[in-house]
């Protein structure tokens, strides 16, 4: 045990008579003299009675009072714009974020879905030209549009080979994959897809 | 709620603290509780006995630990965090004042007038005695004094008052040594305070 505790319980214990040789070469650090010693004896006890005596302050009421109050209207804050705003700002986010997610997702899936149509198209110019005589039977719109194109096709008597290149043309927004599709075909290949995309329709 | 209020005894001040920080006010309120008389009366004896400016001090303390309880470092004791925080606040209270207490005139004599004075109660001694007391460390350097009140008035550890004063604790028992003998040479006319 060091300086001040050691001090302190010795110092107040036991008068400096009664100091063994080991405790008086302990405190020979700090105290050198039995009058020092007296004189420090009597500081540290005259200290300790008043400063129990000493009458101590009360905080005012209206002090927690306030306090408590500040507290509560802070956490309120807190908790009304930080939690309850930040969570719904969070769930407006994933909602806005899922939707346009979802819009992209049917676009790619729109957008992959003209291709076919693409085809079509292609594929019932074709047929026009391998069938030039009109099918009065037929009644959907998108029938109707097949025959407006059928006179034309027929006028210009444009091979099927040189409407693909035109197609190609004019549809370069595509992704190349679509392209490359139908630029690729054989004759055959070609005849088997027209073929299949009827049965299809 | 009294309930609560009991088992919120039994956890400790940084628990409290922590809780405090979450919005809990009953932790808010016990630790104010635990430490509002302890630190008005530091603040009271810190700022020259103004019993209206340690009142604001001491509002001003608590109103940190609810406005930014992200300042108390979870590593230190909060009690050591929040003598550092009183601290801070009455070295404000020294540079708003310029280092100039109030004028405010001895109620009681000086310490060179006690020794012939006659001592005939022992509360008027003991009063005398911190007036005494107070009024040289006042003339004591600012590390010395606070480290001997941090010690005596406030009932702090070594290692808790190393923590405060951000010192090793071989500084803070050398300072106070030196204290203690400069005091007990200077006060040493009230050395028969005891004894009566």
């Amino acid at each position: 045990m060091k300086f001040p505790d050691f001090i302190e319980q010795l110092i107040l214990s036991k008068p400096y008579s009664q100091l063994t040789a080991e405790e008086k070469n302990s405190l020979s650090e700090y105290i050198s003299n039995e009058d020092e010693y007296n004189t420090v004896k009597g500081f540290i006890a005259n200290m300790q009675v008043a400063l129990i005596d000493e009458t101590t302050v009360q905080p005012a009421l209206d002090t927690k009072t306030k306090l408590m109050a500040t507290f509560v209207q802070t956490h309120k804050k807190k908790s009304g714009f930080g939690v309850i705003h930040g969570k719904r700002l969070l769930v407006g986010i994933s909602v806005a974020a899922s939707l346009v997610i979802a819009v992209g997702v049917v676009w790619v899936f729109l957008d992959r879905e003209k291709t076919p149509d693409t085809i079509a198209v292609v594929d019932t110019k074709k047929e026009t030209q391998q069938n030039p005589e009109p099918d009065k039977q037929t009644n959907s719109p998108q029938e109707k549009s097949t025959q407006k194109i059928r006179p034309k096709v027929e006028e210009q008597n444009i091979e099927p080979k040189i409407l693909l290149d035109e197609q190609e043309e004019t549809e370069n927004v595509l992704p190349p994959i679509q392209d490359n599709t139908i630029t690729s075909f054989s004759a055959k290949e070609y005849d088997d897809l027209v073929s299949m995309t009827v049965t299809i329709f | 709620m009294w309930p609560l209020k009991t088992s919120l005894k039994k956890h400790t001040d940084e628990e409290l603290m922590q809780k405090a920080a979450e919005g809990q006010n009953t932790a808010f309120e016990e630790l104010y509780e635990r430490y509002s008389a302890k630190m008005l009366g530091y603040f009271h004896r810190m700022l020259w006995k103004d019993k209206e400016l340690a009142e604001d001090c001491l509002h001003k303390l608590f109103l940190n630990i609810i406005e930014k309880p992200g300042q108390f470092d979870t590593s230190r004791s909060f009690k050591t965090w929040l003598y550092s925080a009183a601290h801070n606040i009455c070295k404000n209270e020294y540079r708003r004042m310029e280092n100039r207490p109030p004028a405010i005139e001895p109620q009681e004599p000086v310490i060179g007038e006690v020794s012939f004075a006659p001592l005939q109660e022992n509360q008027y001694d003991n009063k005398l005695f911190i007036q005494a007391l107070e009024n040289e460390l006042d003339v004591l350097g600012e590390a010395h004094s606070r480290t001997f009140r941090l010690r005596y008035f406030e009932q702090l550890s070594m290692k808790e008052i190393a923590e405060i004063m951000e010192c090793p604790e071989g500084t803070v028992k050398s300072r106070l040594f030196y204290t203690i003998k400069v005091l007990s040479q200077k006060l040493k006319p009230f050395k028969t305070l005891i004894s009566k």
